[in-house]
């Protein structure tokens, strides 16, 4: 048996659809052999013949708690059976809780965020949802439930790998990581993975999260590049090489001089220029303008477009890297070489209205300040924040502030001093209707 | 309200003794079976015209059908034995999200 160093029992939830391969997983967690007693607390009726776990059936039963301002509905089947269990604690030493296929799995998870006796003795170590590649798409489509076990999950299986294609894959794999940005995604064949990448998550950490993504707390812009050309006046043009895409978007802009500095400053201005409702121009022999957002259509045969006669320094921003087209800019023929130029993490146009939010902010917050918004937070998106989680740097307090949230409910913990690591406060939201502008420039209201 | 409170004060562990002698009350005072469970939660109310605490009580029958609960409006730290015993405890309604 191995050492549990923390003295809180761990919780793994276990989600996901009919199918998607829950009950493979399950029976693989029961058989093999890692050292844990597992008891299992499983919600679809079913002999699972292992007589050295302790098997539990539950039947969903949410019940709702509110006070008029807050609404936390949790499951009274697992209170009743969690209490039961700790009354036996020294029987084993993880909990696993599977869910029924339409489980919404905001009320397991906030039923281990109210009773502070049960938060005393137990911890969920890891939602983990298991997601059929072959139906995915289907059920996302279709079901709430489906985009909020992708929602809630620190780990996700994407499985049954084997009946998709690789393409196919990548891109579930893209609209799964759009909603959730911090869940660990492993791509699996019957549920095939080392156990301990289920059962020893270790928790929410944004290092791994930022581990998952590195970009994952970069802000999102409506383009993927953009750089600064220095041209002379002469007959200029754009010609692709390719066009994966029917067409792009794309901006240029007059900048002082070829700067890190200018570019930034230019980049504000691309994304007003590409959040505009102003209708695109799409040059048909005509150049293209500066100052105005154009639409490249790339038909076929028609692979150059003449730009206008440029001289000094101009920003250019495109919707796509230059290298999905091998796009290039020629000056009376003569590839220009843009310099400096910038990678730029691209929101993501999909129809989920399920995402995730990365924040961080160099320096302190001011207490007050913080504790207003977080409550303003709670209190009016609290129904639409499936989890929150990170750490707050507070002015006067030396140490972190790490803390959690599901719904309406928050759970901070001290997080330990910061000694000598630079002062910072890094948030993640996972929700529906997430306004990443509104919630950053909110937040940055609360810094010293 | 501090909603940041990490309970560095003590008060984690204030709390979770008085949720432990809550339920111990209870279960003395309602004489309830041994796998029945008791489940007390404080909500924290984030409007600014609403009181700060709730303390919400719950006995979980076996049967899910004998459920009741009780709201007191004070922190769980400040509820004691006489508001536990004289409580009017009523069902809990099974509600569907």
């Amino acid at each position: 048996m191995k050492e549990n160093t923390n003295s809180r029992t761990p919780v793994t939830v276990l989600t996901g659809f009919l199918g998607s391969g829950k009950t493979t997983l399950l029976n693989r967690i029961l058989t093999e052999e890692h050292g844990r007693r597992i008891a299992v607390v499983e919600n679809e009726f079913g002999e699972v013949g292992i007589d050295h776990e302790i098997v539990i059936n539950a039947e969903e039963e949410i019940f709702e708690m509110n006070n008029g301002c807050i609404c936390c509905t949790v499951r009274g089947d697992l209170i009743r059976i969690l209490g039961n269990l700790m009354k036996r604690r020294d029987k084993f030493d993880h909990i696993l809780i599977e869910t029924t296929g339409l489980a919404d799995p905001g009320p397991v998870v906030q039923t281990f965020f109210v009773d502070d006796d049960v938060k005393d003795q137990l911890e969920v170590n890891a939602v983990v949802t298991l997601v059929d590649a072959k139906h995915i798409v289907e059920h996302l489509d279709d079901s709430d439930e489906a985009r909020e076990q992708i929602a809630f999950a620190d780990v996700i299986l994407l499985n049954k790998c084997d009946l998709v294609s690789e393409s196919d894959l990548d891109q579930v794999e893209a609209r799964i990581k759009a909603m959730n940005g911090v869940a660990k995604l492993h791509r699996t064949t019957n549920a095939t993975l080392p156990i301990d990448q289920v059962l020893q998550v270790g928790g929410f950490d944004l290092q791994r999260a930022i581990g998952v993504d590195p970009r994952f707390l970069d802000p999102e812009y409506p383009f993927e590049w953009g750089g600064i050309i220095e041209t002379k006046g002469g007959e200029l043009e754009w010609v692709a090489e390719q066009n994966p895409d029917p067409s792009m978007k794309a901006a240029i802009i007059p900048v002082k001089k070829a700067s890190e500095d200018a570019l930034a400053e230019a980049r504000e201005q691309a994304v007003r220029l590409f959040s505009s409702r102003k209708e695109i121009e799409t040059p048909s022999g005509d150049s293209l303008t500066v100052d105005a957002l154009h639409e490249l259509v790339l038909e076929e045969g028609q692979m150059s477009w003449p730009l206008p006669s440029l001289s000094g320094s101009h920003a250019v921003f495109t919707e796509h890297y230059p290298e999905e087209l091998e796009l290039e800019m020629r000056e009376d023929g003569n590839p220009i070489t843009p310099s400096p130029t910038a990678a730029y993490k691209p929101d993501h146009e999909h129809d989920d209205t399920v995402s995730s939010v990365g924040i961080e902010a160099e320096g302190e917050c001011d207490g007050a300040k913080l504790n207003e918004w977080v409550g303003a937070l709670l209190r009016e998106k609290g129904q639409d924040i499936f989890r929150m989680k990170g750490v707050f740097s507070v002015q006067n307090q030396p140490n972190r502030i790490i803390f959690q949230g599901v719904h309406m409910l928050l759970d901070s913990q001290d997080g330990g001093p910061w000694g000598d690591r630079p002062r910072k406060s890094s948030l993640v939201f996972i929700g529906r209707n997430l306004d990443r502008e509104e919630l950053t420039s909110s937040f940055q209201q609360c810094q010293v | 309200m501090n909603l940041l409170s990490t309970g560095n004060d003590g008060g984690r562990e204030r709390r979770s003794e008085a949720t432990r002698r809550i339920k111990a009350w209870a279960e003395c005072a309602f004489e309830l079976p041994a796998d029945a469970v008791v489940h007390v939660a404080e909500l924290k109310c984030h409007e600014p015209d609403c009181p700060d605490f709730e303390t919400v009580i719950t006995l979980m029958s076996p049967d899910s059908n004998q459920n009741r609960s009780v709201k007191l409006p004070k922190q769980l730290t400040e509820v004691t034995e006489t508001d536990v015993a004289t409580a009017g405890f009523s069902p809990v309604q099974d509600c569907q999200h």
